[in-house]
C-alpha cells in the first residue's frame, strides 16, 4: 500500500516538475516570422487518407503570380463590393487572404477521379468565406464547405484547386488561442493523475469497509 | 491499525487535492495574463472625462508635456534596396524597434527600446490593404502586412502606438541592414566593448575587447544571435542598445565636425530607407540629437517566455505606464 501511494505521489511531482520545465527556454527559440499564406495544418483526400506535406503546396500571391492569379488578383482589386465576385458574398465582407493551392505527383488527378480535398489551415478567422477562382467560363465560386474548428484553424473542403481567396467581416476580432496544446497537456496530465489517485484511494477506502 | 490507514489515506487525498488547485491556480493566472488585450480605459490619452486637461494617476494629476516630438526607427533584416513586395503582405520583420521621444523644453532626447518579440495588438491588413481586425502577435510581425513600404511602417506606428497607451508617434524611419552599415562607417566605426562570446559566427568579436566595429563586423554585432552568447533576443538588445549609445556619441562628434554630415547621412541610406520625414525632418532631427542631451536607453520590463513555436515577450504595464507618463506628462501640483 506505501510503496502504491509512494509511486503515486512520485508520479505527480513528476508531473509537476514537468510542467514547469514546458515554461523553461531552451537554449534557443526562434523568433516569430510572417507567413505570406496560411499555413496548412493537414490536409487528405476524403475517403482515401491523409496527403504527405510534399504533395500539397501553397504559394503566397508575392511568390506565383501566374496569369491566374493575376486576373483573380485584379477582380479582388477592382470589385466595390465582393458581392460581385460571387453573390453569396454579403456587404462588408473583404479578401483576408489570397493564395494559390497546388497538387502534386499521384495526388494531381484526385479531382478528376471524383474525390474531393479536405485541407484545414492555420487561419484564425470567423465566419469565413471561401472563394476559388477556376477560369473566366466559372468566375468565382463558393468551396464546398468552411468549417471554424474552434481552435485557430479552419478546415476547408475543395472540389477543385483554382486560386483561393478567404473572406472575412471587415473589422472582426481575431482572438488568439488561450489554451495552447502544451498547458492542454499539462492540465489533462494532472487531473489524470489526481482523478486517478482519488479513484484509487476511494477504492481502497470501500473494500477496506 | 485501520485507523491510522485511514488517516493516511486522507492525508494522501488532500494532498493530491492540493497539488492540483496549486497547478490550476498557477496555470489559471498565466492563462489569463496571456488572454486580456489591454483594455480601452488603459490608454492614457486625455480625455473630456477629465475636464480634458489632465489624466489621473495613482492618485496624481498629470498634464501632457507640450513641444515633445516622437520618432520610431525600425530595423528589417533584410538587404537591398527598399522596394515594394508587389503583393498585399510581405516576409520583413522589424527586428529592431526603437523610440526617440525628443523634448524640446528640457532639450534632451530619451530612447525606448522595444523587444521585437513583444505580445500586443497589432492590425490585421486585407488584400486591399484595409483593417480588418486585430490579432495578438509578436510586434515585429506589424510590419508583414502591408505592401512591404508605408503601409507596412504606419501598421507598425499603429501597433506600437497602441503598446504606449495611444501616445502619438510624429514619424517613422525605416531602414535595413545595408543603411545600418553605411551609418556606422559614415560616423568612422563605433567603438564597443564587446558583451558575447561571438565564436565562429565572427571570430573578431572577442568576449571583452574592445573593438571599433566596421563593415559587416558592425551588422554582426547588433544582429548575430544564433550561436551567439545565450542566443536569447534580450541579450542582443542589450549589445543594441551598447551600440546604439556609442553610435550616438560618435553621430554627435561626426555632426560637430562636418556641416554637410546629414545630407550625406541621407544620401547614404536613402535607398535603403523608408520614411515619412522630409530632409529638413531629419536635419531638424540631427540637430536635437546632436544639441541635446541623450538620456540613458530605456528597456520596458517584462517577461519573456517560449510560447507555442516561437519566443513571446510580454511587457510589464504599469512599469511601461510609469515610463510613458515620466517621458510624456507633467505632475500638476495639487
Amino acid at each position: 500500500m506505501k510503496k502504491t501511494l509512494s509511486i503515486f505521489l512520485a508520479a505527480v511531482l513528476m508531473l509537476s516538475f514537468c510542467i514547469f520545465a514546458f515554461a523553461a527556454n531552451d537554449n534557443f527559440t526562434p523568433s516569430a516570422t510572417g507567413k505570406l499564406a496560411p499555413e496548412i495544418i493537414s490536409a487528405k483526400v476524403i475517403g482515401e487518407g491523409d496527403i504527405p506535406d510534399s504533395n500539397i503546396i501553397v504559394t503566397a500571391y508575392k511568390d506565383g503570380k501566374t496569369a491566374e492569379m493575376n486576373v483573380a488578383y485584379d477582380e479582388i482589386m477592382r470589385a466595390e463590393d465582393l458581392s460581385e465576385l460571387n453573390s453569396a458574398v454579403p456587404k462588408d465582407y473583404v479578401v483576408r487572404d489570397f493564395f494559390d493551392l497546388t497538387l502534386t505527383g499521384t495526388y494531381a488527378d484526385i479531382f478528376a477521379r471524383g474525390k474531393k480535398l479536405e485541407v484545414v489551415f492555420k487561419l484564425n478567422a470567423q465566419n469565413a468565406i471561401v472563394l476559388t477562382r477556376c477560369s473566366d467560363a466559372t468566375g468565382w465560386k463558393q468551396v464546398e464547405s468552411v468549417t471554424e474548428n474552434g481552435d485557430g484553424t479552419i478546415t476547408v473542403v475543395f472540389a477543385s484547386l483554382c486560386p483561393v481567396a478567404v473572406l472575412v467581416p471587415a473589422k472582426q476580432s481575431h482572438p488568439t488561442g488561450v489554451f495552447n496544446t502544451t498547458v492542454l497537456a499539462a492540465f489533462a496530465g494532472v487531473f489524470a493523475v489526481a482523478a486517478a489517485g482519488v479513484f484509487f484511494i476511494t477504492k481502497k477506502k470501500a473494500s477496506a469497509k | 491499525m485501520k485507523s491510522i490507514k485511514g488517516q493516511t489515506l486522507k492525508l494522501v487525498a488532500a494532498l493530491f487535492v492540493v497539488i492540483a488547485v496549486i497547478l490550476v491556480a498557477f496555470f489559471g493566472v498565466k492563462i489569463f495574463e496571456n488572454s486580456v488585450i489591454r483594455k480601452q480605459d488603459d490608454a492614457l490619452a486625455i480625455s473630456e472625462e477629465n475636464d480634458g486637461n489632465y489624466i489621473v494617476y495613482n492618485g496624481k494629476k498629470y498634464a501632457k508635456k507640450e513641444g515633445i516630438t516622437t520618432i520610431l526607427l525600425i530595423g528589417l533584416d533584410e538587404n537591398g534596396e527598399m522596394k515594394e513586395s508587389e503583393s498585399y503582405n510581405n516576409s520583413s520583420q522589424s527586428d529592431f524597434l526603437t523610440l526617440l521621444v525628443i523634448d524640446d523644453t528640457i532639450r534632451k532626447c530619451n530612447i525606448i527600446q522595444l523587444n521585437r518579440d513583444t505580445m500586443t495588438d497589432i492590425s490585421v491588413l486585407g488584400v486591399a490593404g484595409q483593417k480588418i481586425g486585430k490579432t495578438k502577435a509578436q510586434l515585429a510581425l506589424a510590419h508583414t502586412y502591408g505592401n512591404g513600404l508605408h503601409d507596412s511602417c504606419r501598421n507598425t506606428v499603429s501597433a506600437v502606438k497602441n503598446l504606449i497607451f495611444d501616445m502619438e508617434i510624429d514619424h517613422y524611419i525605416c531602414v535595413n541592414m545595408d543603411a545600418v552599415e553605411a551609418l556606422n562607417d559614415l560616423v568612422g566605426g563605433v567603438p564597443v566593448e564587446v558583451l558575447d562570446d561571438f565564436g565562429s559566427t565572427d571570430s573578431t568579436l572577442i568576449k571583452g575587447q574592445t573593438v571599433t566595429l566596421k563593415g559587416e563586423h558592425a551588422l554582426n554585432y547588433v544582429r548575430g544571435r544564433i550561436n551567439v552568447g545565450n542566443q536569447t533576443n534580450i541579450s542582443r538588445m542589450a549589445r543594441q542598445k551598447q551600440y546604439m549609445a556609442s553610435f550616438a556619441s560618435r553621430l554627435k562628434e561626426a555632426y560637430k565636425k562636418d556641416g554637410n554630415f546629414v545630407l550625406r547621412m541621407y544620401n547614404a541610406i536613402v535607398k535603403y530607407m523608408v520614411s515619412d520625414c522630409s530632409v529638413n525632418d531629419f536635419s531638424s532631427a540631427s540637430k536635437q540629437l546632436s544639441e541635446y542631451i541623450i538620456g540613458d536607453i530605456i528597456i520596458p520590463e517584462g517577461e519573456s517566455v517560449k510560447g507555442e513555436e516561437f519566443m513571446e515577450f510580454y511587457v510589464d504595464d504599469d512599469a511601461l505606464k510609469s515610463t510613458i507618463i515620466s517621458l510624456y506628462f507633467n505632475e500638476i501640483e495639487q
